[in-house]
């Protein structure tokens, strides 16, 4: 940990956390479900970025300029599946493949200490990846719905349903943002910008980045 | 300091096959445009006969080693052993001593941000076994040696090889033998 | 070894954990406990084999800890590579672990257009099925599709992919070697198969000649047994057109000019026959036609013709004969690029000649050491499946139905010369034809010409670039599987050490996913088995006869160590060759059958025409082994371009300096690379060695033309190929 901070929660009453965790959840799907299911993952991130919008009217610009960009015809979607496949997966080799330990490890390939790290916080959480060893556990999609889920468990709803340590998971997310998330994303992001064909996904990059920050500057609120 | 480790390469037995070179990255895992340990080909004009022979070097643990006088931040210590490390903590990547070093050996790593280079394998060597490169090499060419004087005077046995700047700069730890050219039957 | 977690379902919904509430979980579940152990982060170790196309295959163990390939190193327990690796076995796990890697199925619209979809297993499956059911339909057989295969994985397992083809019927298959076929032939003419001696052996002999083999780069764990023959008074020769590393390194070089090597041989042969050094006993005793070979050096060959032939003066030729054939044992390596001519064949048969009539055949710490085959005795299983009753195929000498034969060496020519029916669609696995075929033009224009391709691979290359389905396979670090080699006398079991990665497959799974399919469509079309685990095929590799010659009663016993097959250190050391006369054929009635001189003698080099005066060689390069391992980034870092080796003489002729940019050409096409002005060439020869270089349009085979080589047909079905007389302009960029 680089600052020590603080460990208090936000107000609730400007936390929203459920809403960003709906974000982040929705751009873990966008991920896990890949370029091919682009039509049914975009809407949904465009409708929960508008219901986190209405707190934070960065985002709503940004989820109008996304929506204008999702609604595609057969030929744009496929095309926009085509540019996922070259940003993200392959068979070429990926512009920005989706897994922390290529940014941040010495060697920038996958399965790194990075990766161990991650799968530790999940055991944390009691928590494993679904195909552990198969998939590399700081794989996009899972980083981003375990930081959903944290954020889920630090909403004031889970505390009256579940009487959990919201605090706790408030602190696990900060703290999982600042080692993880806030590390490599920037770095990822960068190569979309650079390299990108089609301006959605620079634009789910910026939700991307803006959204992590949301729970942060939270904290700086308080 | 009674001690002072070093290697000698042997020029003679070398086939440049770089198997050491890599040896040393799969065991550290450094970054990809780091070469630790590096072999390297003598101009082929350098010798009567144009042949293919190589040079291959780690960190020379100098007696006088440059990178530790300039580092402005103590990264670099000598061991009794003559072993020169370097401390990955303590570096502030100002890259001093990647200037001062006539080898090259300390090599900036632009992922971390800081100077790293070949601290000969030392926490093997406390094992008692060779260090990486030593023990990959197929063709026998690389010891890990104590550098003294009857090191020197064995016959054979050479301080530098063409290529290498003067080791009069850091008084290197590392010794050569050969490289011996056989006949060669040549048409132009 | 390993407990292997068998959840691998991706999409699974679950709502788990105590703080997991109504959260729907879709990468993420309940840890499994057993998994959370068995996964401390102690490290294991597994044994594997590296089952690339070498001469070493080397015995390996692979240090894995959370279930992650940390290091790979040596296995110290395997007595030739003894525990070390070469530049390029150090990489893997860079290989293993590159985010380039091919991760999943994937589907191209349209073919060569970069556009990719990520489709399922199951999708991909159906698709494949669906289109080798429809061309059946179509033209009444499975013979429009086309397997061609080889050596991107010689593991005993992946002859699954060969497989796959037998059980869904006749095809059409790509067959021979590019390799080695000519010199393969040769000692099957001479002496009824290919034999060497242990190389380990290598240590007793008193005269080691190199012919045409750059051990430092090709066979690297070869070198401490030649070193060690030295150190105990062994003379080095190397002959050459290129000073190689193993060349640099030798008693006595000798720039022979290429494809010349069987004249130099013969020069050798007259002046041993002269000074009445030949072992006249061995040689009557143990061959056939031996004295009419002797009457043609009488009436034939003269020192003065060798000399002027093979640009070796007479006296040196006079040395090397009297030291070989006084030096007794005395050894000779043919390596492959010596027979890669259009008379290279004859040149390893001239060779062998040579070996009979000093005795040294036979001989511990002699040999006329090629390759061998020896060791493979497994019962390759996972190929053996019979076409599905009915199906039709092509008939064959036998009066029975069966596969198409093509010529892998005229790859691009022989799939669109079919007719009657087309070839519509191929099935590559192991093999890159667009980045190692000859005439890469020719093959980007048959493949453009195909209905439908799949290729099995781990990284993009230019065969992945011009498919409809790419399938991604597995690293040998992620399947069971056994290997031997075609050098050394070992085996080794290759343990599966970590889980494959993404969605990756070997050619075993693949083989038997494809036929649940293809059942599952139409019952009866496949007759690959649907089930099984690797390691009960694996076992099914092994019979009574292997288990005797390995020492051991079962082959789990390979996970203590690589064993060697129990033979005698001598190849042919009992006297009894395989020819038809049970003899060393000096002369031979099978090469004459061939169109082939029965004997031994001199066949005329291919000469360079006039509008291409240089000879363009390209041979195996140090970083890669073919178009592997090159493109990863520590080789990219090492040797990040290709460069044109080109004398001093020559490049000053055409105006060319250190570092310029050459266009090298002939009519075939051209490729343009730096020069790297050096006297280790020939000065009539340049060389640039084949590779392929990431992101990198560079293959030396835009001008290699499909020209055969002189041998190949009679053991291995079709003649290799000549990649070495190839003939090519050069131009200052």
């Amino acid at each position: 940990m680089t600052e020590v901070l603080r460990i208090d929660l936000p107000n609730e009453s400007v936390a929203h956390f459920k809403e960003i965790a709906s974000v982040l959840l929705a751009l873990s799907r966008v991920f896990s479900h890949g370029g091919e299911s682009l039509d049914k993952t975009l809407p949904m991130m465009v409708k929960t970025c508008h219901q986190l919008g209405e707190y934070y009217p960065e985002l709503l610009s940004m989820s109008a300029e996304l929506e204008n960009h999702s609604l595609l015809n057969e030929i744009e979607q496929q095309q926009l599946c085509f540019e996922f496949n070259r940003l993200f997966i392959g068979p070429t080799p990926p512009i920005a493949p989706p897994y922390e330990s290529v940014y941040l490890s010495q060697d920038q390939l996958v399965m790194q200490e990075q990766t161990v790290k991650v799968r530790s916080l999940y055991q944390d959480e009691n928590l494993m990846v679904i195909s552990q060893g198969k998939n590399p556990d700081d794989f996009m999609a899972t980083e981003l719905e375990f930081a959903a889920y944290l954020l889920r468990n630090a909403d004031k709803e889970a505390m009256q349903n579940k009487g959990l340590n919201r605090l706790k998971y408030y602190e696990l997310y900060t703290e999982f943002s600042q080692e993880h998330l806030r590390k490599w994303l920037p770095k990822f992001v960068e190569r979309v910008h650079q390299k990108a064909n089609h301006p959605v996904f620079p634009m789910l990059m910026d939700v991307l980045l803006c959204t992590i920050e949301l729970p942060l500057q939270q904290r700086r609120n308080v | 300091m009674n001690k002072q480790l070093g290697f000698l390469h042997n020029s003679e037995k070398c086939v440049g096959c770089r198997g050491c070179e890599m040896a040393c990255k799969n065991l550290y895992q450094t970054d990809i445009s780091q070469r630790w340990r590096q072999v390297f080909q003598i101009d082929e004009n350098a010798y009567p006969l144009p042949s293919r022979m190589f040079i291959s070097i780690g960190c020379n643990h100098c007696s006088e080693p440059q990178c530790m006088k300039v580092c402005p931040v103590g990264a670099y210590t000598k061991r009794d052993d003559g072993i020169v490390i370097h401390d990955d903590n303590r570096c502030i990547g100002c890259r001093l001593c990647v200037m001062a070093c006539p080898y090259g050996r300390p090599q900036f790593n632009s992922v971390i941000n800081i100077v790293q280079k070949c601290n000969l394998c030392y926490q093997r060597v406390d094992k008692g076994e060779k260090p990486a490169c030593v023990a990959s090499c197929v063709a026998g060419a690389l010891e890990l040696v104590q550098i003294n004087s009857s090191l020197d005077a064995k016959t054979g046995v050479l301080k530098t090889l063409p290529g290498l700047p003067s080791p009069s700069i850091t008084n290197p730890s590392i010794r050569f033998v050969g490289p011996k050219q056989g006949k060669q039957v040549r048409r132009d | 070894m390993m407990k292997i977690s068998r959840r691998q379902f991706l999409g699974a919904t679950a709502a788990v954990t105590a703080g997991a509430g109504l959260f729907s979980f879709e990468m993420l579940t309940k840890l499994d406990p057993a998994s959370a152990a068995a996964d401390n982060s102690e490290t294991k170790q597994f044994r594997n084999v590296c089952p690339r196309n070498c001469y070493d295959t080397c015995g390996q163990i692979s240090f894995v800890q959370d279930g992650m390939l940390k290091k790979v190193d040596g296995d110290p327990k395997h007595g030739y590579t003894n525990g070390r690796l070469c530049v390029k076995g150090y990489t893997y796990t860079r290989r293993v672990y590159s985010p380039d890697r091919i991760k999943y199925p994937m589907k191209q619209m349209p073919r060569g257009s970069g556009n990719w979809t990520r489709i399922s297993w199951d999708e991909a499956m159906d698709t494949i099925a669906k289109k080798i059911l429809d061309l059946k339909k179509r033209y009444g057989s499975t013979l429009p599709i086309c397997f061609d295969k080889y050596s991107g994985n010689f593991g005993i397992l992946h002859y699954a992919a060969d497989g796959t083809m037998s059980s869904i019927g006749y095809t059409t298959r790509a067959v021979g070697t590019p390799c080695w076929p000519a010199g393969i032939d040769a000692q099957t003419y001479d002496f009824g198969t290919l034999y060497n001696n242990d190389p380990e052996d290598m240590v007793n002999t008193k005269y080691l000649i190199l012919w045409g083999q750059n051990l430092a780069w090709t066979a690297i764990h070869s070198l401490p047994f030649a070193q060690k023959a030295r150190e105990n008074g062994a003379k080095l020769v190397v002959i050459d057109p290129i000073l190689t590393s193993t060349a640099s390194k030798a008693d006595l070089y000798i720039q022979i000019k290429p494809s010349t090597d069987g004249a130099l041989a013969l020069g050798m042969a007259r002046y041993i026959l002269d000074n009445n050094w030949v072992d006249w006993d061995y040689a009557r005793a143990n061959s056939v036609g031996f004295d009419e070979w002797i009457d043609y050096l009488k009436n034939n060959v003269t020192l003065d013709w060798a000399a002027s032939k093979t640009g070796v003066p007479k006296e040196i030729i006079m040395e090397i004969a009297r030291e070989y054939a006084t030096s007794k044992p005395a050894s000779m390596w043919v390596g492959y690029g010596m027979q890669r001519h259009t008379n290279g064949g004859q040149n390893v048969r001239i060779i062998d000649a040579l070996g009979v009539m000093t005795g040294n055949v036979g001989k511990s710490g002699g040999g006329v050491n090629y390759g061998q085959l020896e060791t493979w005795g497994f019962n390759y299983g996972a190929m053996s499946y019979s076409a599905p009753k009915g199906s039709r195929g092509i008939v064959g000498a036998n009066g029975k139905e069966g596969d198409r034969s093509i010529n892998i060496n005229n790859f691009a020519h022989d799939v669109m010369a079919q007719q009657d029916p087309p070839v519509k669609m191929l099935w590559l696995a192991c093999r890159n034809p667009g980045g190692q075929d000859p005439d890469t033009h020719a093959i980007e224009k048959m493949f453009a010409s195909m209905e439908f391709v799949v290729s099995v691979d781990s990284f993009f290359n230019k065969t992945v670039q011009m498919s409809d389905i790419v399938l991604p396979a597995t690293t040998h670090f992620e399947n069971w599987d056994v290997n031997a080699s075609y050098w050394h006398y070992w085996i080794g079991i290759n343990e599966m050490a970590i889980q494959p990665m993404y969605e990756s497959k070997s050619d075993l799974e693949i083989a038997m996913l494809l036929s649940k399919k293809m059942n599952a469509l139409e019952a009866g079309s496949c007759t690959y088995p649907t089930s099984g685990s690797e390691q009960e095929w694996l076992a099914k590799e092994f019979n009574a006869a292997l288990n005797a010659s390995l020492g051991i009663s079962n082959y789990k016993e390979l996970s203590n160590g690589p064993r060697k097959v129990k033979m005698p250190p001598a190849a042919w050391s009992d006297g009894k060759f395989r020819t038809p006369s049970k003899k060393i054929e000096i002369h031979s009635n099978q090469a004459e059958k061939n169109g082939l001189p029965a004997l031994p003698i001199w066949v005329e080099e291919m000469k360079a025409p006039e509008k291409y005066p240089v000879r363009l060689m390209t041979p195996h390069p140090q970083l890669g082994l073919h178009s592997q391992f090159q493109n990863l980034d520590w080789m990219m870092a090492a040797n990040p371009e290709p460069k044109l080796e080109i004398h001093p003489n020559l490049a000053a002729k055409y105006g060319i300096q250190e570092g310029d940019k050459v266009k090298v050409f002939n009519d075939l096409g051209d490729i343009t690379l730096k020069a790297h002005l050096t006297r280790t060439t020939s000065e009539n020869v340049v060389v640039s060695y084949e590779a392929w270089y990431n992101k990198s349009n560079y293959n030396v085979n835009y001008t290699v033309k499909a020209i055969p080589s002189d041998m190949g047909k009679q053991a291995t079905g079709n003649n290799g190929l000549a990649f070495h007389d190839n003939f090519v302009d050069l131009q200052k960029v």
